[in-house]
């Protein structure tokens, strides 16, 4: 049995986009974020293309160091001290380079962001009413409190936060973790953003309340037609959640496609990789595989694919010239061995 | 993956704490004064004990600082001063260093009620600001250098002490350190070889930060009349005759001015060491 | 804290003790070895013809009851000195206290704001000089150019020569003269107060601007200064009420930590702008070797600073409330 068809069934999928809703929300075009360090120029991302479209949850996985991370801070402009290249347009809007008076108005009202550490991402000196107080009022200068308070309970409601009045004047630390986490999401929805970037949401979470809050994350999706872009190295999650995965590697995208495709029919070899290394219940493995080798490091990058020192099927060519993305049945994989299968593949198909 | 371990935005190839923009103001200006005191004697311009001029004729190009009340030169007497306020602060340094090293160490590494007794008595020395309890000791023991020398001590130690037993505390939970224990060597070898050399870098950067503040202290027991007393060249002995004779300035300006040189020097060194060290005070 | 206070009349009595053949002239001075009367009755008040466990006994009684000796030159009590003395001082180093923390936080936030730019270095660098500016010759150069040369302030003393000080509530000349409805006293009262306090403040400004540039950088690293940004709060938000609010708690501790050193920095500054404090107190009795006098003080020191620790230990918890609420 493949991953696709071992899963439990999603009921609860997205359904698939209206046609004519098709125009990306957040469209990357060609992104390059460079750091000037100590020992050099490092390159986390090097040229990544991705498309998110409006009301569909989109994965993007990758090992740490991949960029995947880096990716979404710049294009909201929360890095510091990065070169920041390409393009990243929200509806047609030129992100890059935008100066910050005009970021500030998107960020948190039209694409929003959640990180992974809900300890550390609440001020333990201010209420959670305070705090989402302040996001509202970030956006809408003049709410008065009462109005503030009221939307707040509101919000803290949505996110299934029980008795939330009480808990608008709780601290943070009065708080576990998954409600930290829920009031994070609070805050991030609270000005009906179109897009909703989760980075790592649950990684810093138990098992049981990671469950809980992906199924928060969906059904927020479905109420406000949310884009979800989940940020993730856990496939387990993106498996029962997502729509749409972008597969990346070393700061590029190495493989894209609807999520049944690439589980059942993985392209690159990286992806194969990441999917063998899922542990399953249905089937007997003597020995947990692993991908050999580390990952590459952004201050030096082998010449050509920068997969190739640890795959398996790495030829000669793949140290000569990066690959691209290319057709490999109905994903897009930037392999040169596995598209160049999959293309003979069709050929000979009946 | 927000937590990142981004690569730091600047790149700067990064030299020693010791060497970085203040630091090095500071640390050439406490070698120059060094040498100055060292060697003043080879090329003094003046005698700074007898008369070289008029009296109290403000500074000209004979008398870059002018002369006081009794016709001494100003400018020399102000870098003389260098060789008593200087090795006063090296000494009240290094004493306090030893007695607050072999007290901390003590508590920290013997525990038990030797540490609660110990530090019950730093607590309590603490408690008193400086000053004053330098004060109190000096008037007791009578003024003079000698006197405010051991009252200075008195009062400094324990900032080192507990330094110390911090580090000690901290170092010996470390693992080669049981490790040694376990193998049954004698406890004062562990403490001499192991616990002591890692523990003293943070002694080093304090000890840098605090010259500065005890050359303070000095001049200001002298000012008062309890340290260094006239006709010393003590900067602080200078600031009291200075006071006397208000309306010429000169004869405060140059000691004033010789003392912030110092202390500046010093605590450009100690920020930086601390800003590179990031220690937190753990004594304060 | 009653053990600390316990410790310090000891170690004060030690100090006392151990640096004199005979305690009498402690306690009574040189002048009056020779006065049968004053030596007998200290001898009984003191306990001194008796052992030395039995001086302290008595020492550590009289302290209870406030008794600290007679000061030879005032020839009253030191309690009633030190009171008398002691709004001067206060006063003193409240506005010197209010003004290094103000000037300090706005140099500290600056510098953190503007990090690694000529801002920074400048606001560092006035601060470095409060910490390595000798407080009393400070003074004397500021009497010299702004009061000789100048004439902007008024010279030394707390008020001007030959007038009358306002009937004393409080003690402060600034609120007493309010509360006297005498506007022109009060602003002659603050005119004075301005130099030295200044002075005095600088110093604070030293201790105060590096901590909290150093509090705020840690802040500014801290996630959730990042997910206010990332949520699209404004920078002024994002430091003033985020970052602020955090950076300021161990500034409450530095402010107990700044008044033990306002202390000191009274002794010398009193001195120079002839306050009539408690710092000059302690100048004259060390200069005319009145020791009960000096006792006193260094006992009142020890017993300010503990006071003030304590009462900042309690409005940090207050403030902070992971503590309060635990």
């Amino acid at each position: 049995m493949t991953a696709a068809e071992a899963r439990v069934d999603r009921v609860d999928r997205v359904d698939p986009v209206d046609p004519v809703d098709r125009e990306p929300v957040l469209q990357v075009r060609d992104l390059h974020v460079t750091f000037s360090t100590g020992a050099g120029d490092a390159r986390a991302v090097r040229g990544v293309d991705l498309d998110v479209f409006p009301g569909e949850a989109l994965a993007v996985v990758g090992e740490s160091g991949s960029g995947k991370s880096v990716t979404m801070l710049a294009l909201l402009g929360l890095l510091r001290g990065a070169r920041v290249t390409g393009s990243a347009r929200y509806r047609g809007t030129e992100l890059v380079g935008m100066d910050v008076a005009r970021l500030r108005q998107i960020r948190g009202a039209k694409v929003s962001m959640i990180f992974q550490d809900p300890m550390t991402s609440l001020n333990p000196v201010l209420t959670i009413g305070k705090q989402l107080g302040l996001v509202m009022r970030a956006h809408e200068p003049g709410m008065p409190k009462r109005i503030a308070r009221a939307r707040a309970i509101e919000l803290l409601d949505q996110v299934a936060i029980s008795q939330a009045a009480r808990r608008c004047d709780s601290y943070p630390h009065e708080l576990s973790g998954g409600m930290r986490q829920r009031v994070m999401i609070a805050m991030a929805i609270a000005n009906n953003p179109e897009v909703l970037i989760a980075d790592e949401p649950t990684t810093a979470l138990d098992v049981t309340v990671q469950a809980q809050i992906m199924e928060l994350l969906r059904d927020l999706q479905h109420e406000h037609h949310l884009a979800l872009v989940l940020i993730t190295h856990d496939l387990g999650v993106v498996a029962g959640s997502t729509d749409r995965v972008a597969v990346m590697y070393a700061g590029r995208v190495v493989e894209t496609g609807a999520v049944d495709p690439l589980f059942g029919h993985p392209g690159h070899p990286y992806t194969r990789g990441l999917l063998a290394c899922l542990p399953r219940l249905d089937e007997r493995h003597d020995i947990q595989s692993s991908i050999p080798g580390i990952p590459t490091s952004p201050l030096s990058l082998p010449p050509g694919c920068p997969f190739a020192p640890r795959c398996s099927y790495a030829e000669a060519a793949c140290t000569d010239a990066e690959p691209a993305l290319a057709p490999h049945h109905q994903t897009l994989a930037a392999c040169f061995v596995t598209t160049r299968v999959a293309a003979d593949q069709e050929v000979t198909a009946p | 993956m927000s937590t990142i371990a981004l690569p730091a935005p600047r790149a700067r190839r990064r030299r020693p704490p010791w060497l970085r923009g203040g630091a090095l103001i500071g640390v050439i200006s406490v070698l120059v004064w060094a040498i100055v005191a060292l060697t003043l004697p080879l090329w003094t311009p003046f005698d700074p004990t007898a008369p070289a001029g008029p009296r109290l004729m403000s500074p000209s190009w004979d008398h870059l600082m002018g002369t006081d009340a009794l016709g001494r030169d100003v400018f020399t007497r102000a870098l003389w001063g260098s060789r008593t306020s200087l090795p006063i602060a090296l000494i009240v340094i290094v004493f306090s260093v030893i007695l607050g090293t072999i007290v901390g160490a003590a508590a920290g590494f013997l525990g038990g009620w030797i540490d609660a007794v110990l530090m019950r008595f730093v607590d309590i020395t603490m408690a008193f600001p400086p000053i004053l309890l330098a004060m109190a000791i000096t008037s007791s023991l009578g003024p003079g250098v000698r006197n405010a020398l051991i009252a200075m001590v008195l009062v400094w130690w324990p900032i080192y002490a507990r330094l110390l037993r911090a580090q000690v505390i901290a170092v010996r939970q470390r693992e080669y350190v049981e490790s040694a224990e376990a193998i049954g060597a004698p406890r004062f070898l562990i403490l001499r070889r192991y616990v002591l050399p890692m523990a003293y870098t943070p002694v080093l950067v304090n000890a840098t930060m605090d010259f500065g503040q005890v050359v303070l202290l000095t001049a200001s027991l002298s000012f008062i009349g309890l340290g260094a007393r006239p006709p010393s060249a003590e900067w602080g002995a200078m600031i009291t005759e200075g006071a006397v004779s208000f309306y010429d300035w000169w004869i405060a300006a140059a000691p004033g001015i010789a003392i912030i040189l110092v202390v500046l020097a010093f605590n450009f060194i100690g920020d930086a060491l601390r800003d590179s060290f990031d220690v937190k005070e753990i004594a304060r | 804290m009653p053990f600390l206070l316990l410790g310090i009349a000891t170690i004060v009595f030690i100090v006392s003790r151990l640096t004199h053949a005979n305690p009498l002239v402690s306690i009574v001075g040189e002048r009056n070895l020779n006065n049968e009367t004053i030596v007998n009755a200290a001898k009984r008040r003191w306990g001194l013809d008796q052992s030395v466990p039995v001086h302290y006994v008595k020492y550590m009684q009289n302290l209870l009851r406030g008794d600290m000796g007679t000061s030879f030159t005032t020839r009253r009590p030191v309690l009633s000195d030190l009171w008398d003395r002691l709004p001067a001082t206060l006063e003193l180093t409240f506005v010197a206290l209010f003004i290094g923390v103000v000037i300090g936080v706005g140099l500290g936030v600056l510098a953190a704001r503007k990090r690694n730019t000529i801002i920074d270095h400048a606001a560092r660098f006035i601060a470095l000089m409060g910490s390595s500016l000798p407080a009393f010759w400070a003074g004397l150069i500021v009497l010299y150019v702004f009061y000789s040369k100048l004439g902007w302030f008024p010279g030394p003393g707390r008020l001007d020569p030959r007038t009358t000080a306002p009937d004393k509530i409080t003690g402060f000349f600034t609120v007493d003269s309010l509360l006297h409805g005498d506007f022109a006293l009060f602003r002659q009262s603050v005119g004075h107060l301005i130099m030295p306090a200044s002075i005095l403040g600088w110093g604070v400004v030293g201790i105060v601007t590096r901590l909290v540039r150093a509090s705020l950088l840690d802040e500014f690293s801290m996630e959730y200064v990042r997910v206010a940004r990332a949520m699209g709060l404004r920078e002024r938000t994002v430091v003033n009420t985020h970052a602020m609010r955090n950076a300021l708690l161990p500034t409450i501790t530095i402010v107990a930590f700044a008044f033990a050193f306002l202390i000191t920095g009274a002794v010398l500054t009193e001195t120079v702008f002839s306050w009539p404090g408690v710092g000059s107190y302690a100048v004259e009795a060390s200069r005319k070797l009145d020791f009960p006098a000096i006792i006193g003080v260094t006992i009142l020191g020890g017993v300010a600073f503990l006071v003030t620790n304590l009462i900042s230990d309690v409005a940090y918890a207050i403030a902070d409330p992971r503590i309060r609420l635990s």
